[in-house]
């Protein structure tokens, strides 16, 4: 039973500051995980049948603003062949391309619906270096679409960004450098990325910040160059994906119509809250809801189970760091029903995010970025972000180079100094083992690489992309 | 939603097991059996079943009390019987599920739920389906995998009613590829094939690329439009199966369908040569010995239908029930009297309308008109547009001299597939002539499909 819906899988949200142009900012939704970039004939596209959406909550409510609504549209040129393009492609939907998918972008605020654009060019997938030379300059660089208003969009497929050792993750908590210190313990060895030579498709939307924030946003927004405790110049993100209500059989006795009505079937925002943190028996519930729902789950939000296996799957190490509590800090509540992990509910309010006191937002799982923070080129930064003092990154929104899953692993164990008693090895050390991506990133727009091309999966004779 | 590769419904199971091995695999825990059983696979082949199968058993031979890993080579049994049709997975992953049940956490695990009530479908032990999809949606509500338990052992048990509210119920949680398969069946039931092909083409389309699960959606498609009368479509539809999941046996099932239907049973017959070779299940030999029998191929006919039977006895030694099957093979190919008996037993564990049809056709075969007469009426009950029920509801109005019910059912035969089955192809053409209605036309081949059969998955 492998997840048996790809098509609309959210694997990952970024959002992160423009670096050439101050008064842009970047959203990446990226879905269909684990893409083998050798999957002909069918390869992968976005679904026809499905509304792929990015939220904006800029005024703190948790409830969305400003909704991006995309939808897409295949239109295969000769049926009678199964072949994706039937020559060269050397533009996005020439001649030889059969396969062609392209896209509206629809915005939805609290004035109504405008259609921002239409009959966009989603590019092909990167075939190989037959089918779809020069890819980068040839097929993606020509899809990017200016939008009206400023900034830009690209939909397709893009190399994965994410990177982590998911074989050892899922085996028990297994992280390879830390290996020595498992209860089924083992040499230790380097992290391996799970993700290398993967690919994705992804949604890039560079906006005006001005477009994004809540009209009433301070002006210092725009102008301050140091992160502001200004929750107006705050706005978070979550991206989902609906399919339409299906009506089995009609009330009448005679053959159903289409309904409209939109069922949200996979919803993501802060990495791994979905994958490691929602139950398996609440997250199809977890996939239709919402955020601003999101009180009921904070039951295991708050009282992480990976931080209650640290113990028991490293047990020498923890025991005997010399904090309290068995190593690591109790989650769940105290008897007057205050939180314990107020470190964590701190992030999920925006703390991480140059916020605090009366500023902090409800906790939510949103993505959230203060747009004063200054920005970070795209292969810059420190991957621990604020652990590491540099505030310019997760939990402050979401950079390509941030290593997501080492700092909540860190953050998950007490290891930061919003829990100093626990701030200790191991706890603090807590890594993969896999601390960047396979490949650089792009300096300009969309920012992640070219994708993978299905002639070099695993060749001894890859070509030039 | 999630970006691992593993099971769905699977993950730190063992952390909540007491007695997880902690020296590498000597003492098992929690009263799981010492070794679990395991199955031989080629390390070469390229099939992605295979090779989960030998990543899991890798992971089990260093620590074979891992409930996660254990129930991860459960599904993949499970998933590998699909593909091959040997009921002696059906054992094996029983013997891991039944294990995993035997602890508190394990009895309410709803991957575990889940993965014995798949099993107790494709036993076609449908009572038991039902309690065990019941009691994973209790465990995970709203769960589409658990939904769809319920919807396929209430369809077999003749719940229709409950089947449509738990098909929507999983078309709400998750209009995905599975749920609008059984849509399509839903409507596909009651007579709507339309609606049926609508349905399952938004199935094909909510299936990315490529896989086991879109190619046998692709199939149900093919099935659906062949029923419709669209041979053209139902080759295409075929077609793009055998793409997604090379190597499987159900495209060119269909395909031999589709020559059936073109008047060719000698080359459907030796397509399905290759389709039993690989997924040697009653259904497929069947229909091979039927092409045969059509296309005068009377001995090498012969040893196909005693192939059947060995099947049959194979899946009884395997726990499998393949009453329903065996009750219209024996009224058709065998002992009526026998066929009863068959029958009865069928319909007990399967009261719903193909239940129905298989008495009603087996108490016709055995001469027993009248009470035919009535199990067929209510296997017409939901007004289903299949060929094959509506051929025998036909016959069997005729024989009780119900003319005008007789040509109503014809009617549909002749409006879908009347060339439906290699065996009562005669039979439809002469009904038709004495009911006087129009004699139905072979269609003339639209589509040249060379006759390649499977190649089964081998390694290298």
């Amino acid at each position: 039973m492998i997840s048996q819906d790809p098509t609309v899988d959210n694997t990952d949200v970024y959002l992160f500051r423009d670096a050439a142009d101050p008064s842009k900012v970047n959203i990446v939704a990226n879905y269909i995980p684990l893409q083998d970039p050798a999957s002909g004939p069918n390869f992968f596209r976005f679904g026809d049948d499905a509304l792929y959406e990015i939220h904006v909550d800029n005024d703190g409510d948790v409830v969305q603003d400003i909704t991006y609504q995309f939808r897409f549209r295949t239109t295969i040129v000769n049926p009678n062949t199964f072949l994706y393009n039937t020559g060269q492609i050397t533009a996005p939907h020439d001649g030889n391309q059969n396969i062609r998918q392209s896209y509206s972008i629809r915005k939805i605020t609290h004035q109504g619906s405008t259609l921002l654009a239409d009959d966009v060019i989603s590019p092909p997938v990167n075939v190989g270096f037959r089918s779809t030379p020069d890819y980068e300059a040839k097929i993606a660089e020509p899809s990017i679409h200016p939008m009206a208003g400023g900034g830009q969009v690209f939909a397709g497929q893009r190399e994965e960004p994410f990177f982590v050792d998911v074989g050892s993750a899922f085996d028990l908590l297994g992280l390879r450098p830390l290996n020595p210190a498992h209860l089924i313990p083992s040499d230790a060895a380097p992290g391996v990325d799970g993700l290398a030579g993967k690919n994705v498709n992804s949604i890039v939307m560079q906006l005006p910040i001005a477009e994004v924030l809540a009209p009433g946003a301070s002006a210092a927004c725009h102008t301050a160059g140091s992160t502001q405790n200004d929750k107006s110049c705050v706005f978070g993100v979550y991206a989902s994906s609906s399919r339409q209500r299906v009506r089995t059989l009609a009330q009448d006795g005679g053959a159903p119509r289409a309904s409209g009505r939109w069922t949200q079937v996979s919803r993501l925002a802060i990495p791994l809250v979905n994958e490691v943190l929602i139950p398996l028996g609440q997250k199809d519930r977890f996939n239709s809801s919402h955020p601003k729902d999101d009180a009921q789950y904070f039951g295991p939000i708050l009282d992480p189970e990976p931080t209650k296996l640290f113990p028991v799957l490293y047990p020498a190490a923890f025991a005997g760091n010399g904090a309290p509590n068995g190593g690591v800090p109790a989650g769940g509540f105290n008897a007057d029903g205050s939180i314990r992990r107020g470190d964590i509910a701190a992030v999920l309010s925006g703390a991480g995010a140059g916020l605090m006191g009366d500023q902090l937002l409800p906790p939510a799982d949103l993505v959230r970025l203060n747009v004063t923070t200054p920005a970070t080129a795209p292969n810059q930064g420190n991957r621990l972000a604020i652990l590491a003092g540099d505030g310019g990154g997760f939990p402050n929104g979401r950079r390509l180079v941030d290593d997501v899953v080492d700092i909540e692993l860190r953050l998950l164990a007490g290891g930061t100094p919003f829990t100093p008693e626990y701030n200790v090895a191991p706890n603090n050390i807590l890594t993969d083992g896999v601390d960047g991506n396979d490949r650089p990133f792009k300096n300009s727009f969309p920012y992640l690489a070219t994708p993978n091309s299905g002639y070099n999966q695993n060749a001894s004779d890859p070509k030039p992309l | 939603m999630t970006r691992t590769t593993t099971v769905v419904l699977v993950t730190l199971l063992a952390l909540t097991v007491p007695g997880c091995a902690r020296d590498g695999g000597v003492e098992a825990g929690g009263g799981l059996q010492a070794t679990p059983p395991s199955l031989a696979v080629d390390p070469a082949s390229t099939s992605p079943t295979d090779q989960d199968i030998l990543r899991i058993q890798t992971k089990l031979s260093a620590r074979p009390a891992d409930p996660t890993a254990r129930l991860e080579l459960a599904y993949a049994f499970l998933q590998k019987a699909r593909e091959t049709g040997d009921p002696s997975l059906y054992t094996k992953a029983d013997a891991l599920l039944t294990d995993l049940a035997a602890s508190p956490e394990g009895k309410t695990n709803p991957g575990v739920l889940v993965a014995q009530g798949t099993l107790s479908l494709a036993r076609h032990r449908f009572e038991d389906a039902l309690d065990l999809g019941r009691r994973a949606v209790v465990a995970a509500p709203g769960n589409a995998s658990a939904l769809g338990v319920v919807v396929d052992a209430s369809n077999e048990l003749g719940r229709y009613d409950e089947a449509v509210e738990a098909t929507q119920a999983m078309a709400d949680a998750r209009p995905s590829l599975p749920a609008l398969a059984r849509v399509s069946y839903a409507r596909e039931l009651r007579g709507d094939l339309a609606g049926a092909i609508t349905a399952m083409a938004q199935a094909v389309g909510a299936g990315a690329g490529t896989g086991e699960n879109l190619a046998y959606a692709q199939v149900q498609l093919g099935h659906l439009l062949l029923t419709s009368g669209d041979l053209a479509a139902a080759e295409t539809a075929y077609a793009a199966a055998a793409r997604s999941f090379p190597g499987s046996a159900l495209p060119d099932a269909g395909r031999a369908r589709v020559l059936v239907a073109q008047g060719n049973p000698s080359d459907a017959a030796d397509l399905l040569a290759g389709v039993v070779q690989q997924l040697p299940i009653a259904e497929h030999a069947i229909a091979h010995g039927e092409a045969l029998a059509a296309a005068g191929r009377r001995s090498e006919a012969d040893s196909a239908f005693e192939l059947v039977r060995a099947i049959a006895k194979l899946d009884k030694a395997n726990g499998v029930n393949t009453d329903l099957e065996m009750a219209l093979f024996e009224a058709d190919h065998g002992r009526p009297s026998e066929a009863v008996k068959v029958a009865r037993t069928a319909l007990k564990g399967r009261p719903g309308i193909y239940g129905r049809d298989a008495l009603a056709w087996a108490l016709f075969r055995d001469g027993k008109v009248d009470e035919a007469s009535i199990e067929a009426r209510k296997a017409t009950v939901l007004g289903t547009r299949d060929p094959s029920l509506r051929f025998h509801a036909a016959v069997i109005a005729d024989a009780k001299g119900d003319r005008q019910a007789a040509t109503e059912h014809l009617t549909v035969v002749l409006a879908t597939n009347p060339a439906f089955s290699a065996h009562h192809g005669p039979a439809v053409r002469s009904l038709a002539a004495r009911l006087g209605l129009a004699a139905p036309q072979t269609p003339v081949a639209v589509v040249a499909a060379p006759v390649v059969p499977a190649r089964p998955i081998r390694a290298g």
